[in-house]
């Protein structure tokens, strides 16, 4: 699995979270109703005199430290892997956001494409190989996602931001703007191809 | 020779309720004034998901969409959920702790003029050219700009919640004020009622946080009439940065009074004293503690924060938010559970917060975040939060005090269908959003492929579902107001001061006080204890 393989990296994180919120769950309900019917209001029944328990307390509160430190460890590494962006990247994209479109410049090769919420543009990548972006805006801030690769990052008018991707299979995935950006935001979209590295090159030398 | 205090007579009728001074009256314009914008902002709530029932555009045009969206989301954090929230304490703060009359009613009188004068300024961009303001709640900025938003319905955005949010922070000083310096004899800190360290919490955070909201709205507007202000480098994440040290700060004011609501009516019904009160109060002040220090959570997706450091405090939420839930959960084990409308809420409140909270682990985690943010998985989480946590433990207080506040009963047959129309909607609404967002829907669009129509449709009958359960509620409302069950003082049992006095309070709240030797002082009264 690369560094930059977000959609393996969430998958995992992802399943570890699902696990804890479902666990957590299911004991919260299954303890909440429980209590609601066997202590239910019934003729004999005497409401407890305890008003706490501090062992209890403690007790619980060392197991949701440990949860804590389960959580933020396991979410910290795959940070530092999701965040990593390579310094000699072979490939490098160019991303520039604007009011309501996209154009995508490919580094070194003087290829460009460029498109609108009325033809929306489309992103070619090679597959399994890191790509590295370096996203800016031209007017507002946008927001480049692809909810297939599990990644977004904002695009900026006053600075860069730098990511890197890599597609791990071949296919046509939606591609989008996430932050509202005004009037045709619901339109702002791209189409990312992801293409086998030969064909990628075909493509990118018949530009 | 004895002096004889002559009071002035108080003014009566429609001047009575408008420039009242008496914590009741003005804490019952409040509630009256955030419920009409809850309506308000729920129907714009209603006619998106009028929108949304299709792909295409088919009701309203794409612009009126961005105004309903921003109305929806401003209406509802700064016009109707903040000041039910401090609307519920004023009426119940002095109440609690024993006192006549807030601390500077005259400055809780005028924070609701202030906040009304904002919320009506806000909607009023409806009637004006261009519209009402259309950058969303948090009115990013450059999209805040006078150069990308035009238009006079922005700047009266800015005004409205510049007004709102300063009437809030006033009455948040007075609530202070009041808990601090005007307890009954007996009445320590340690005795508060959990209701009213909920309260407490939540105005320390509304007095740290709030002001910088206000700063940032003046500079906001300077922004779009002078320039020069965030137009800079770095000015769109400074921009960002100061909204959300107000904006996460905000999101527990929106819950820990409602926290306190859920405490109070669980603790009545079941019959028995506040579990873990200890660690229930320490774990609230931590709570609010950690929470100032979150805010930067909202952008994990920018490229531009110390990622790392915000996951860590938001993540270790957890912590104060369990120890809560086991407090409120441990109170009902053991006790003897009575289901009035009131409990059923409470317990509604309690897992429908849940998968809120649950969800907020998730996007606490910028790996997961990265993906499920501006997604209608966060729509989702924070509306499971807001409207199944907040307003479902409001709902709980609202069955629970209304005998105290009118004298009378709510019916309890409309309040559980209101109940599981509130529940059933809730889940209809709000479930399919975590798909949705989790699959690429993204929040804020009028528009979405094929593919999302099903749950979308889905999620738009729950909607109408939600507003039939208004309609029950408020004809409840009606209804038990003209056919009248007398309640008495004490209905339901209750722990605190309030169940005391005579149901509406007098003026001046209480004509005789029991002693006060714990949290629960009508306990002792009933349990006999010396």
């Amino acid at each position: 699995m690369l560094a930059s393989d977000t959609r393996a990296e969430f998958t995992s994180l992802f399943s570890l979270y699902v696990w804890v919120t479902i666990v957590t769950a299911v004991i919260v309900f299954a303890v909440v109703l429980f209590a609601a019917w066997r202590y239910r209001s019934r003729p004999g029944r005497v409401a407890s005199a305890r008003d706490e328990s501090i062992l209890v307390e403690l007790l619980f509160a060392l197991v949701l430290v440990a949860v804590v430190v389960v959580l933020v460890t396991r979410t910290f590494t795959t940070e530092d892997r999701v965040d990593a962006v390579a310094s000699n990247a072979k490939r490098q994209v160019e991303v520039t956001a604007f009011k309501w479109g996209w154009r995508f410049t490919y580094a070194g090769t003087g290829v460009s494409v460029v498109g609108d919420n009325l033809r929306p543009p489309t992103l070619h990548l090679p597959v399994g190989e890191p790509v590295v972006f370096v996203e800016r805006s031209q007017d507002v801030v946008h927001s480049f996602w692809v909810p297939a690769l599990r990644f977004k990052r904002d695009a900026w008018p006053d600075a860069d931001t730098r990511f890197e991707l890599t597609v791990e299979s071949a296919g046509v995935y939606a591609g989008r703007c996430a932050e509202f950006c005004g009037l045709h935001h619901s339109d702002m979209n791209f189409t990312v191809v992801a293409e086998s590295r030969a064909r990628f090159e075909r493509w990118l030398a018949a530009q | 020779m004895t002096t004889v205090a002559l009071e002035r007579p108080r003014p009566t009728g429609l001047v009575g309720w408008l420039a009242s001074t008496d914590h009741k009256r003005v804490a019952l314009l409040q509630l009256g004034a955030s419920l009409v914008f809850f309506v308000a902002s729920g129907l714009a709530a209603m006619l998106m998901r009028s929108e949304l029932a299709e792909p295409g555009m088919q009701i309203v045009s794409r612009q009126s969409y961005d105004e309903l969206f921003t109305i929806h989301g401003s209406g509802m954090v700064y016009l109707t959920i903040t000041p039910l929230a401090l609307a519920v304490g004023l009426y119940l703060i002095p109440l609690h702790i024993g006192a006549a009359e807030l601390a500077w009613p005259r400055l809780a009188l005028l924070g609701f003029w202030l906040y009304v004068a904002g919320g009506v300024i806000m909607f009023l961009g409806f009637a004006i050219d261009h519209g009402a303001a259309k950058a969303g709640w948090f009115a990013t900025y450059p999209l805040s700009n006078a150069a990308n938003t035009s238009g006079k319905g922005q700047d009266m955005w800015i005004c409205g919640v510049f007004l709102a949010v300063l009437g809030n922070t006033i009455q948040s000083g007075s609530l202070l004020a009041t808990i601090v310096r005007k307890r009954a004899p007996g009445m320590t800190m340690a005795r508060l009622s959990p209701f009213t360290w909920s309260m407490l919490v939540t105005v320390l955070l509304a007095l740290t946080s709030f002001p910088v909201l206000l700063g940032t709205m003046a500079a906001l507007e300077w922004d779009r009439l002078q320039g020069g202000v965030f137009d800079g480098h770095y000015g769109p994440v400074a921009y960002q940065l100061l909204f959300w040290f107000y904006g996460h700060p905000v999101v527990y004011v929106m819950f820990f009074p409602f926290v306190g609501m859920a405490a109070e009516v669980i603790s009545a019904f079941s019959g028995r004293r506040f579990f873990a009160y200890k660690g229930f109060t320490f774990s609230i002040l931590l709570f609010a503690a950690l929470s100032m220090s979150v805010w930067a959570h909202h952008m994990f997706a920018t490229g531009r924060v110390n990622n790392e450091y915000f996951s860590l405090t938001s993540t270790m939420l957890i912590v104060p938010a369990g120890l809560e839930y086991f407090a409120l959960i441990w109170t009902m084990v053991g006790g003897a559970i009575v289901f009035s409308t009131a409990m059923l809420f409470a317990i509604g409140f309690l897992l429908l917060f849940l998968i809120g909270g649950l969800t907020g682990v998730i996007v606490a985690s910028p790996p997961l975040d990265y993906h499920l943010t501006d997604s209608y998985f966060y729509v989702a989480h924070f509306h499971y939060a807001l409207f199944g946590g907040s307003l479902f433990a409001f709902f709980a207080g609202a069955y629970y005090w209304f005998p105290k506040v009118t004298g009378v009963l709510l019916r309890e047959s409309l309040g559980k269908l209101h109940f599981w129309l509130m529940v059933i909607g809730a889940n209809l609404t709000f479930f399919p959003m975590l798909v949705l967002g989790f699959e690429g829907m993204p929040r804020r669009v009028a528009t979405y492929p094929e593919r999302f129509t099903t749950l979308n449709v889905v999620a738009t009958a729950g909607g109408f579902v939600i507003a039939l359960g208004v309609l029950v509620f408020l004809a409840n409302v009606w209804w038990s107001l003209r056919r009248r069950v007398p309640a008495g003082n004490d209905p339901f049992g209750g722990p605190t001061l309030e169940w005391w006095t005579t149901s509406p309070p007098p003026r001046l709240n209480f004509d005789s006080l029991p002693p006060i030797r714990s949290f629960a002082p009508l306990f002792d009264v009933r349990e006999n204890r010396p």
